[in-house]
């Protein structure tokens, strides 16, 4: 079954990875049968978000398989608009958007500056794809609110609230507009089989969180989960190619 | 190629709708060609360890694939030879203990006696870890008595402290439940050996897909991945 990640990344980690050059990145498609992979930039989400959407723009140019999310901080408003319409208005490969929140860059999921920068996104860029970080409950609801207030946006919650999965889909299901990605450390037996029934395979995407998750990992829930091969094929492929036009 | 299923538990998990019996545990070993398992009822973790241990006796005798762990709830424990002296008696291969959902911490008075008290019978613990710090810990508690432990739940976070760990003292071992990195297995064959990793899934609790997949994908030799998935349990518990 042919497989695309919505969720990948590109960069070094500060654990113990060192599969993180695009080499690797290639040699964990193949292996998994990935044809296509969405990376963003784990510099640019860790650190300096401009150098590490160059350095991704620049590593994936010759790879065709290879796309990318637009990590914008919006602790940077003037600077993060410059790179939107730096990569989004001129570079196919740039798909979407990649948000955070908490952690790295210490502003909730619907802060003043996510809200400024899908504004002018849902403006500039209508129908877009911006792909969020989701690791609680309270980040689910955060991307409901914000799924609401911008309806011509398609947002995907990344890790699909981590550890309070099931509450975290069962409020944002109502919002048509949010597709849950699966990837994360919890990988609980009835996962996707709950989540199928809850909010229905076309609503579900793969991704993987390489280079910080080995794709094995995630493609094993798909793997063991029962529910039926259309809906798997919906779950690792499908959805994927009607979400982005691929 | 065989394989031996460190990981694994049975009964009922309280904490969320989860059907963790022990036919569903039978159920994934034969679809997944688990030929044994490690493990024990949860009723010995959650609510009494010596109604549990008799429990997971019990299903052991029903079930010779499944190979018997004893517990103890070191909430309840401050130093009883007799219960370490029953269980190996009992043929119970290992002992888990679980501080991650008992809430102990491992620098407790409790905890060391009890490793003091498993030294003469060489009884192999396996513990879950608890956090950045909890390995190092362990090692210093069980690493100079030389008592076999295994390490569970260790996930990237703690890949670097496994690492300097396992260099330093060689009976600790990790369960590869949590294995969940592109190249874990590749970075801990190479820096500490293949004998020093033992397959688990957390079955039925987790899938047992993505653990296995990260194995059977990894770029090891077929014989690396062999002693993974059950030479190097089979050698431990001498079984």
């Amino acid at each position: 079954m042919k497989v695309i990640d919505v969720h990948a990344h590109y960069g070094k980690w500060f654990f113990p990875i060192e599969a993180d050059s695009v080499e690797a990145i290639l040699r964990m498609m193949k292996k998994n049968n990935i044809e296509k992979a969405i990376l963003s930039s784990s510099l640019a989400i860790i650190y300096d978000f401009q150098q590490g959407n160059k350095q991704i723009a620049s590593a994936i140019r010759d790879y065709p398989h290879l796309y990318a999310y637009l990590f914008l901080n919006p602790n940077y408003m003037r600077e993060s608009l410059v790179e939107m319409d730096r990569y989004l208005s001129e570079n196919s490969k740039f798909v979407g958007l990649k948000l955070y929140s908490n952690g790295y860059i210490e502003q909730p999921l619907n802060c003043a500056g996510h809200r400024k920068l899908l504004e002018v996104l849902q403006k500039k860029y209508p129908h877009s794809i911006v792909l969020f970080h989701c690791y609680t409950y309270a980040s689910a609801l955060e991307l409901l609110e914000l799924a609401r207030d911008f309806p011509e946006l398609n947002f995907i919650m990344g890790h699909m609230g981590g550890g309070e999965w099931r509450r975290a889909i069962g409020v944002a299901g109502e919002a048509k507009n949010i597709y849950f990605e699966i990837c994360s450390g919890i990988i609980v037996q009835g996962k996707i089989e709950v989540s199928v029934a809850e909010v229905g395979a076309e609503r579900i995407v793969f991704g993987s969180d390489m280079t910080l998750l080995n794709p094995a990992w995630i493609l094993g829930m798909v793997e063991s989960a029962e529910i039926s091969e259309g809906e798997k094929n919906l779950i690792l492929y499908g959805n994927a190619i009607r979400l982005f036009h691929f | 190629m065989e394989i031996i299923d460190a990981n694994t538990v049975f009964g009922v998990w309280p904490r969320k709708e989860l059907d963790i019996s022990i036919n569903n545990l039978l159920k994934i070993m034969h679809e997944n060609k688990v030929e044994k398992a490690l493990s024990l009822s949860m009723k010995g973790v959650f609510y009494d360890y010596e109604e549990g241990n008799a429990e997971t006796l019990k299903a052991c005798r029903e079930h010779p694939e499944i190979i018997p762990v004893a517990t103890c709830d070191l909430r309840k424990y401050w130093g009883d030879k007799r219960f370490i002296k029953a269980i190996v008696e009992n043929g119970f291969k290992a002992l888990r203990l679980f501080p991650d959902l008992q809430n102990w911490p491992i620098n407790y008075e409790p905890f060391e006696i009890l490793c003091e008290n498993l030294i003469p019978y060489r009884l192999p613990i396996i513990i879950s870890v608890t956090g950045m710090g909890s390995i190092t810990a362990i090692s210093r508690i069980c690493g100079p008595g030389e008592i076999p432990v295994i390490l569970t739940g260790a996930g990237y976070g703690l890949f670097a402290e496994a690492i300097a760990v396992m260099k330093k003292y060689p009976g600790i071992y990790l369960e590869t439940a949590c294995m969940d990195t592109p190249d874990g297995f590749e970075i801990f064959v190479r820096e500490v050996g293949a004998t020093r990793l033992i397959f688990g899934s957390y079955s039925p609790i987790n899938y047992f897909r993505p653990s296995f997949a990260c194995l059977e994908k990894a770029d090891l030799k077929d014989e690396e991945k062999s002693l993974i998935a059950s030479g190097n349990i089979k050698k431990l518990l001498r079984i």
